[in-house]
């Protein structure tokens, strides 16, 4: 059965975004992150904002997958405006109940940072939304490369990052059967305490990981039939800028380091 | 002939330099032990046996028969503990030769969930080109011919998990062509598959023999095993029979002790037979048993 | 006492743009002592059905009954066993013993009764719980694990048992031994068997529900499909070779015999006998 698109899966499509170089989406991000934390106060903030704004916008991907990604933070967000907002017997305070106070500073600074993490995350989401898994792991271990001058083992990570990749969806389907599984053994995974709940999960858990370490087990013989040492390999795609890929690098990050330094 | 020592460099060493180099696999006196604690289990024992370029092979055996062992054996996975296995005359127990046994025979397992490295199609089809370091341009031909001769052409940027059973059972396939062995080697290929996957793979299978691969398919399905021009049959980690599948059908009685089962088209001929009617042993669909009539 | 899904529908993620319908007005019914062949494609809603015959899922229409009552997670619960495609992957305890009494302890049965259960369940599945019951489920063979992975559901002791592809990737001993488990079943339960193969169970079969691409083409007795293999392909699914042999046969005469099809004849021997009457 097909399952509907979870948080962050590429959705395939064709727009100028989708087409950038993935390891521009990944640099471009980077850069994107740093101005949003060094910018001082709210322009910085916005012009930020606009760009990934502007991102989505141009990668036609609809806003409402694009905020799916701010789910798991969801939590994070609200715990930051309410810590925010609220402070303790503010004498300028805007609303007053008892010693608690909001004021328009606290308001401020509360929204100012939960926009930070929205933007950050709708920014990050935007790059696994569309970069096809592929795209990815080539952009990661291109850029990854200078690495290996100090001996790191570059294509090693990248095949294992690969391959954690290939086998997220097919694991999260073998996870939902246990669990239906064990429920009509009579299994129940919402009662008790905290010790109770982690406990319900053993007979999920184990099954998964003997299951997870017997494919990898296959999976290292078929790829030793297949005549893998994870040396001296070639590779079939190659990985070019194209002179929009550069432009779009240079305009990035010189926007980040303008907006860093200047707001 | 009996090879005295475990050591399969001395297994190795006894033969080759007097004969010339011919293509072939070749099982000489070959026995297997897993080793489960201090006892060793023997999975495979005295198996010799040839296979010619070009020949298309069922190996037959109930689980635990020890076919599995024997595939794992065929390209070095697995070395025995005595005997030899020869692919080409270069010996799976000498280190150096095994990535050039593996180009010549591709290994294809039950699970192809299990098999499949890339998150896309044409980049799964590739990575066995890409170990051996072939040329780009090289690559891009080799995978769109394996691509096309499974008949996936066109699904080159699809992910894996979101293709059928036996869509992915055939890109395994692709991924073993892609190797341009001289061996396809697979191991119960469509035991996990539902029977139109089956069909899928055993079409692809036979335009793979046709265009003159040795295909060794192992399989518990005797209906699978009546398209191969050879039977092998396993049992308790022996070769208990060597022939034509339909001289098989000629033996049914000792098809129950050896684990395998008519299927009912099958049984339908043998009752046929039974009731006097001459069903020719070789016939293997509806039409050619009820024809017999 | 009948476990009864009547015209349920479900659709995943409904109301979004990546709706699924899986479900269009599907109606089956299995009572106890009674084998229901549930035959389908890949993608025709085989376990969509499946999960909410557990009380696993909720239809969004339809109704769902277990002996009348409605069935929802708690009346399904110990009621309905499900035994999955490769259920030896769900094995997880120590030992074969603690495995099996998973069930009957989650159900509030103690530790002696939980055993009891456990035993008298390996015995229904042919597994000597002296020689079983202390290994480790990782150590057995594959229709061994299988086999144990049935029992951990009869434990239960289930008026209903759904099995979803209980043969596959067995050898032929294995299958065999897998088929006269779930008709002994039958003597206890009523067993669905969900399959898109019709060769193994429908001679065993006192319905057959056809499924094609979510909608309930059929529900006839199995006579009724052999006699009409064009549902087979309308459903996306091959009459078994047998039949089709079988088929071509009638009316032959040879050798002193005719050769004749009753349909509901042939639907109990199709693995077993041949049609042949002199």
């Amino acid at each position: 059965m097909s399952v509907p698109v979870p948080f962050g899966q590429f959705v395939p499509g064709d727009s100028a975004l989708h087409r950038l170089d993935a390891r521009v989406k990944i640099v471009a991000t980077f850069a994107l992150t740093i101005a949003l934390f060094s910018v001082g106060g709210w322009p910085g903030l916005l012009v930020v904002a606009g760009a990934v704004a502007a991102a989505i916008g141009l990668s036609r991907v609809s806003w409402r997958l694009a905020v799916r990604g701010l789910r798991p933070v969801l939590w994070l967000l609200l715990f930051t405006l309410v810590v925010h907002t609220f402070s303790w017997r503010d004498p300028d305070a805007l609303v007053q109940w008892g010693p608690v106070s909001i004021s328009i500073p606290g308001l401020s600074s509360g929204a100012f940072l939960a926009l930070r993490i929205v933007i950050l995350m709708l920014g990050a989401s935007l790059v696994t939304l569309t970069s096809s898994p592929v795209a990815l792991t080539d952009a990661l271990s291109s850029l990854m490369r200078p690495l290996s001058v100090v001996r790191f083992p570059v294509e090693d990570v990248a095949m294992m990052f690969s391959i954690a990749l290939r086998f997220i969806p097919t694991t999260a389907e073998e996870a939902e059967r246990i669990v239906v599984a064990q429920t009509a053994r009579g299994a129940v995974f919402d009662r008790g305490g905290p010790a109770a709940r982690a406990r319900a999960w053993i007979p999920v858990l184990i099954p998964l990981f003997v299951r997870l370490f017997r494919r990898a087990d296959d999976l290292a013989v078929a790829m030793e039939s297949r005549c893998y040492t994870g040396k001296e390999r070639s590779r079939l795609r190659e990985l070019v800028m194209r002179p929009e890929d550069w432009m779009v690098l240079a305009g990035t990050v010189t926007l980040s380091f303008a907006v860093a330094i200047l707001l | 002939m009996r090879v005295p020592s475990g050591d399969p460099h001395f297994a190795c060493d006894r033969r080759s330099a007097s004969r010339e180099v011919r293509a072939l696999i070749s099982f000489e006196n070959v026995s297997f032990s897993y080793v489960a604690g201090a006892q060793q289990q023997p999975a495979v024992h005295g198996v010799s046996l040839e296979i010619v370029p070009g020949e298309r092979v069922a190996v037959l055996g109930s689980n635990g028969s020890g076919k599995s062992t024997l595939v794992r054996l065929i390209n070095g996975l697995l070395l025995p503990t005595t005997g030899s296995v020869r692919v080409d005359d270069m010996c799976t127990a000498d280190q150096a030769a095994l990535g050039p046994i593996r180009e010549r025979v591709s290994l294809v397992f039950q699970n192809p969930d299990n098999q499949i490295v890339a998150t896309a199609v044409e980049d799964d089809v590739a990575f066995g080109p890409e170990n051996l370091g072939l040329p780009r341009a090289q690559i891009r031909v080799r995978v769109a011919e394996a691509l096309k001769a499974v008949g996936l052409s066109g699904l080159e940027r699809r992910e894996p998990h979101l293709l059928s059973g036996g869509q992915k059972q055939r890109l395994a396939i692709a991924g073993a062509l892609a190797m341009d062995p001289r061996y396809l080697v697979l191991d119960e290929p469509t035991s996990m598959l539902d029977p139109l996957g089956r069909l899928e793979v055993l079409a692809v299978l036979a335009e793979v023999a046709a265009s003159g691969r040795a295909v060794l398919q192992v399989t518990h399905d005797l209906s699978e095993a009546m398209q191969a021009a050879r039977a092998l049959v396993m049992h308790q980690g022996a070769v208990v029979f060597d022939g034509a599948p339909s001289a098989l059908l000629g033996r049914v009685g000792e098809l129950g002790p050896w684990g395998l089962e008519l299927p009912p088209l099958l049984q339908f001929a043998e009752e046929l037979r039974r009731a006097g009617v001459a069903v020719p042993h070789d016939a293997a669909t509806p039409a050619q048993i009820a024809g017999a009539l | 006492m009948t476990l009864s899904l009547r015209d349920v529908s479900y659709t995943y993620a409904r109301g979004t743009t990546y709706s699924v319908p899986a479900l269009e007005h599907v109606s089956m019914e299995v009572s106890r002592g009674e084998l229901v062949l549930v035959l389908g494609a890949t993608g025709s809603g085989k376990s969509t059905l499946l999960r909410i015959a557990a009380g696993l899922l909720s239809a969004d229409e339809g109704r769902a009954t277990i002996d009348g009552s409605p069935l929802d997670p708690a009346s399904a619960r110990g009621a309905v066993g499900l035994v999955f495609q490769d259920p030896e992957t769900q094995l997880f305890a120590d030992t074969v013993l603690g495995d099996v009494a998973f069930g009957p302890r989650n159900m509030g049965a103690t530790r002696d009764e939980a055993l009891i259960a456990a035993r008298e369940a390996l015995l229904a599945v042919e597994l000597d719980p002296e020689r079983f019951g202390a290994r480790s489920p990782f150590s057995l063979s594959g229709g061994e694990a299988r086999r144990v992975a049935v029992a951990g559901v009869l434990a239960l002791g289930p008026a209903y048992l759904l099995a979803d592809e209980p043969t596959a990737g067995l050898d032929g001993p294995g299958r065999r031994a897998m088929r006269l488990l779930l008709l002994a079943a039958r003597e206890r339960s009523g067993v669905v068997v969900v399959s898109h193969s019709a060769e193994e169970f429908l001679g065993d079969a006192d319905r057959v529900v056809v499924l094609g691409s979510g909608r309930t083409l059929v529900t006839v007795p199995a006579g009724d499909l052999i006699a009409a293999p064009e549902l087979f392909a309308s459903a996306g699914l091959r009459a078994p070779d047998v039949l089709e042999a079988q088929r071509i046969a009638v009316g032959e005469v040879a050798s002193g015999y005719t050769f004749s099809l009753d349909p509901h004849e042939a639907a109990r021997s199709l693995a077993f006998r041949g049609g042949v009457m002199p």
